[in-house]
């Protein structure tokens, strides 16, 4: 729907309200793809008005009226711009949340995000669907395994997958935007997948990142070369036993197997690859090679 | 209320992996199911596919007599309650159940309705003004019960909803859901890795292994007839044991133990040309006997095990042997007192053991 927009407004239209000025001088709508955009309030004519509202739905108030805080974080974040304000910035961290569905209510997925975490939250929405919020760090902040659980409670509520990034603390306005810059770009290359977590944090995101960053080719010689002979089975094996921290009788006891058994298999696995997995060497790279297998 | 149908149900991610293939199910309205199976065996997935969240690649999914396939999840008139559920800690018991109400535009009066005749059926009426953390773990989790019983759904979906607490407050929930079921008779899903969860909640059992159901049945069937030697194994603690062995005329060979088949599952046997075959003979540990009035009985199937460990369970006691060179576990009463070591006569009742194919370890039929 929003090709067809644009063919009929031309450069009326802009997808991003990237500052105030197009927030007040634009007129902003969403398609029911949840695609926002708006267009040059005083070029519309009242019919034209009356048109677009029987096919798209005018944005709320509460995702176009920022508060003074929520600007500045806004232009700091996405326009670069450095604030006035000589206030030293409190610690804190920065939350990103994807909604990866369609139709989510964004007033009350912020109301759940704000009964989850506290009510100092500033809220910056880049689209419909991606909000930034910017969390004082608390003595005691959630954990990511707390906020797995907040996850499939907003999930169970709302009946929508969303993820979250969890960023690292900041203590000055120059460090949040770097570390925005770089969380954002590790955060993006994880959205295409499949199989995504719910929860992301800098150390978490490690292992996926980093072969997300490595050449296909290269993986796969390396993975073909290592996993040349080694049967389906042996793989599973070596995926529980990593997920039990190599802890072998919660692997037997997880696979309904002997204890005695998954060692053979572990002996078979290591005469077929080469790798002993009780060394740290060889066991991150059998993690590494199985996570993307 | 509502049946649900899956016919031929499939889930496949990218580069051909699948999670689960040809899943097929009919779920009477009011039924407790249960899908138990290890990690990974596609549980979830399915779950997670009746309730709209995973798309379905392949197959039909009707909820009543609608294909759901292409309804948005909040369309299916369903209700979760999830493994690591918490609450809105921000928020009291009463906005924590009215929240998924208020989502789907209820009026105030309704919501108040909802969440009070809940609250009342669940036993949280004095704790409506309280924060989460002011809640025990089981208050807590009825909370999480109570914010998907308001909903009235046509179903509601379970996914290991009692696997964060301790055992004790594990038990008093399973029976405490078990009841709430039998009053809301309400369809239910309830997922699973915990086979006393399955065999203890469950109307129905769905087995499932590598994205394939390895057998639909009530406890007792799944219990006493296990299509496979995995659903043999897993349902069931101790789990079943199994012993191979070469078939002859009358007897079982274990390498030197030889023990008498009853004629009765002889005859089966022969007819399926098992005769001069390897087999898979399962015994589940309760068959396994250590009373001398048994023993005297059941000349044709006594051993002289030696006793790895025996660990007293308060009850009955479980003996850890070998026979012939292949491990069982036997539960005997604990009035015996047996010591590690210690050589000791018992007998299989084998009346009451399972034959498998030792290739398909699938089970011997008639």
């Amino acid at each position: 729907m929003i090709d067809k927009i644009k063919e009929m407004f031309g450069d009326r239209i802009v997808e991003e309200f990237s500052d105030v000025e197009s927030v007040n001088n634009y007129r902003w709508y969403k398609t029911p793809q949840d695609q926002p955009f708006g267009i040059r309030k005083h070029s519309l004519t009242e019919y034209e008005v009356n048109l677009l509202e029987i096919f798209v739905t005018p944005l709320p108030a509460y995702y176009l009226q920022l508060s003074t805080e929520q600007t500045m974080w806004k232009q700091l974040l996405f326009e670069g711009t450095q604030p006035d304000s000589k206030s030293p910035l409190k610690p804190s961290r920065i939350l990103q949340f994807r909604i990866l569905s369609k139709d989510a209510d964004q007033e009350l997925f912020q109301e759940a995000i704000e009964n989850m975490l506290s009510d100092d939250l500033i809220f910056v929405w880049k689209n419909t669907y991606s909000l930034i919020v910017i969390e004082p760090f608390k003595d005691e902040p959630i954990s990511a395994q707390q906020f797995q659980g907040l996850m499939q409670t907003i999930e169970s509520d709302f009946f929508i997958k969303a993820v979250v990034f969890i960023g690292t603390a900041f203590h000055t306005f120059q460090d949040s935007v770097e570390s925005f810059e770089k969380e954002a770009r590790i955060f993006q290359s994880f959205l295409s997948l499949k199989n995504i977590n719910q929860v992301y944090t800098l150390a978490s995101s490690f292992p996926n990142y980093l072969l997300s960053q490595m050449d296909d080719d290269d993986y796969n010689f390396i993975r073909n070369h290592i996993f040349h002979t080694i049967e389906p089975e042996l793989k599973d094996t070596v995926k529980m036993l990593l997920k039990c921290n190599l802890n072998y009788s919660l692997a037997a006891k997880n696979l309904f197997i002997h204890r005695n058994s998954l060692q053979y298999r572990m002996d078979k696995f290591t005469e077929q690859t080469g790798l002993d997995v009780k060394t740290i060497p060889d066991a991150v790279t059998a993690y590494l090679l199985l996570l993307k297998n | 209320m509502a049946d649900i149908r899956m016919n031929s149900i499939m889930k496949k991610y990218e580069k051909n992996v699948t999670a689960v293939q040809d899943f097929n199910l009919d779920i009477k309205d009011k039924e407790f199911i249960v899908f138990v199976g290890p990690s990974g065996c596609g549980k979830s997935t399915t779950l997670r596919m009746i309730a709209g969240l995973e798309d379905i690649t392949e197959g039909d999914l009707f909820i009543g007599d609608l294909r759901v396939n292409d309804v948005a999840p909040k369309d299916r008139d369903i209700a979760m309650v999830f493994q690591n559920y918490a609450l809105y800690p921000h928020m009291n018991v009463y906005d924590n159940m009215a929240f998924g109400l208020k989502l789907r535009k209820f009026s105030k009066s309704e919501i108040e309705t909802r969440v009070k005749n809940a609250a009342k059926i669940l036993g949280l009426e004095e704790y409506l003004d309280r924060k989460p953390k002011a809640l025990s773990g089981g208050q807590r989790q009825r909370v999480a019960l109570g914010r998907a019983i308001v909903r009235d759904p046509q179903v509601f979906l379970m996914d290991e909803p009692l696997s964060n607490l301790d055992a004790k407050l594990r038990v008093q929930m399973r029976s405490e859901i078990t009841k709430l079921h039998q009053r809301l008779q309400s369809t239910t899903i309830y997922v699973t890795h915990d086979q006393t969860e399955a065999m203890t909640m469950a109307s129905r059992i769905v087995i499932m292994k590598d994205g394939v159901i390895q057998q639909v049945g009530t406890p007792k069937e799944v219990y006493d007839t296990p299509d496979n030697v995995f659903v043999g194994g897993f349902i069931g603690s101790p789990a079943m044991n199994f012993l191979t062995g070469r078939l002859e005329e009358r007897h079982l060979v274990i390498n030197e133990v030889k023990v008498l088949v009853p004629e009765g599952k002889m005859k089966v046997l022969r007819e399926r040309g098992y005769v001069g075959k390897e087999i898979i003979l399962g015994i589940r540990p309760e068959d396994i006997h250590d009373e001398p009035i048994f023993i005297e009985s059941s000349q044709e199937s006594k051993l002289v095990a030696t006793i790895d460990v025996a660990e007293l369970m308060g009850a009955e006691t479980y003996l850890y042997s070998k026979i012939a060179g292949q491990d069982f576990i036997a539960r005997v009463d604990s009035r015996s007192d047996i010591q590690n070591g210690q050589k000791l006569e018992l007998a299989f009742d084998l009346n009451k053991c399972h034959f498998f194919d030792a290739t398909s370890e699938e089970r011997i039929r008639p």
